[in-house]
């Protein structure tokens, strides 16, 4: 874990994970990380309470994150139509050499739940936060929290299941 | 099942550290921006001032006086007539007057340039200053010059210039000493909701595209809410 008296790098550790999350490894996520490191450095002098620091990132990394996302689906939009059939969750399961890459699964699979979905997932089960937190970065209630999460996971259960041999079933 | 599978590979990320290349880009980064920053003031301010010692006090001292925004005569870009209705309606002798335009130069200060006949009073602050909204742009032909509308309120300073397409995406706004709030909106937004990341919460309607809010604002801002004249939301703006 980064260090705490290092705001900027505990910044891009935190961002990090989130644009990974979100937007999958590659260039994009760590230049959203990046940047979410570079504005909290030119605005650290606006926190005054130190225990609200990651609550304050976790937000900026989440506006920074989306703002990515939707330029990256207004560009595929305009390249490509988008497919709506289970195929492409299935291929994304299997690799090159046919072995299940759970990473592009998930990825896939999260990449067909709602933008606020998402969210909630990545802000509990990578940062581990509690509902009363995640209410309080994405500004809804405890409530809201609980159904996007049960909804999310509802839908995931509802995809078709990838499976070794490459198919979906 | 597939939502085990995905929540198994979230967890994974929680090790997820950034590489040393990150971290070294991101100590790059911002000496880059500050280097960038006091280059970018320092030059304009030789062009403004047409000598290397003002831009040298700049250096090294950022926090002291600065010498006053030109003023020149220049017409006001139709984009930003179109997106305010302050800069539309015809200036009153007060706005015109040189007492005023001394007071807008002196507190935007330089390296701006201050186009006269945009200058327009917005009335006065929570806290009882004469506040004004004006088109500026930054001196000197740099590569990434700014220009746009900014606030003036005497006694206090400035806020912007902000280009217009901050204005529309909700990013113009600044917060004078951590008790004065100014959101700038174009033209349709009748007031502004603000919340605070402490759940501070604040409203003022707008006037002549300008909403000030007197608040404690030592948390940062969270949500900036535009509404019509209704009352209906038109915008949430998340910081």
């Amino acid at each position: 874990m980064a260090s705490q008296t290092d705001p900027a790098l505990r910044a891009l550790t935190l961002a990090t994970r989130t644009a990974v999350a979100m937007l999958g490894p590659g260039d994009e996520a760590h230049d959203v990380a990046q940047e979410v490191a570079l504005r909290v450095l030119e605005r650290r002098r606006q926190l005054r309470d130190p225990e609200k620091f990651d609550a304050w990132v976790h937000r900026i990394a989440v506006r920074e994150t989306l703002r990515a996302q939707r330029k990256r689906t207004h560009r595929r939009r305009a390249e490509a139509p988008l497919d709506e059939t289970s195929e492409a969750l299935a291929a994304a399961a299997i690799d090159l050499d046919g072995q299940l890459d759970a990473a592009a699964f998930a990825r896939e699979a999260l990449s067909r739940l709602g933008e606020r979905e998402r969210l909630v997932l990545v802000l509990r089960y990578v940062h581990d936060l509690p509902d009363s937190q995640i209410a309080a970065i994405l500004d809804c209630r405890r409530g809201t929290v609980n159904s996007l999460l049960s909804r999310a996971r509802d839908r995931m259960r509802a995809m078709p299941i990838a499976t070794q041999e490459g198919g979906a079933r | 099942m597939n939502d085990e599978r995905v929540i198994d590979h979230l967890v994974s990320l929680r090790e997820l550290e950034p590489s040393p290349a990150q971290a070294a880009r991101l100590r790059a980064a911002n000496v880059r921006r500050r280097r960038s920053l006091r280059k970018a003031l320092a030059l304009a301010l030789v062009l403004v001032a047409g000598t290397s010692t003002l831009a040298t006090a700049l250096i090294a001292d950022t926090s002291g006086p600065r010498p006053p925004a030109r003023v020149v005569e220049a017409s006001v870009p139709a984009d930003a007539t179109q997106l305010f209705g302050a800069l539309r309606r015809p200036a009153s002798p007060a706005e015109r007057s040189t007492a005023v335009r001394t007071v807008v130069s002196d507190r935007l200060g330089a390296p701006y340039v201050v186009e006269p006949s945009s200058i327009r009073a917005v009335g006065t602050t929570p806290l009882g200053d004469a506040a004004y909204l004006l088109y500026a742009r930054m001196d000197g032909g740099l590569p990434d010059r700014i220009e746009g509308v900014a606030v003036v309120v005497d006694g206090l300073g400035s806020e912007g210039p902000y280009p217009l397409e901050d204005v529309r995406r909700g990013v113009a706004w600044g917060v004078h000493g951590e008790r004065l709030m100014t959101v700038l909106v174009p033209d349709g937004v009748a007031s502004v909701r603000v919340t605070l990341d402490d759940g501070t919460r604040a409203a003022a309607p707008v006037r002549d595209n300008v909403a000030f809010m007197a608040l404690d604002a030592r948390a940062p801002v969270a949500t900036v809410r535009w509404l019509d004249p209704r009352g209906e939301i038109v915008a949430t703006h998340r910081f």
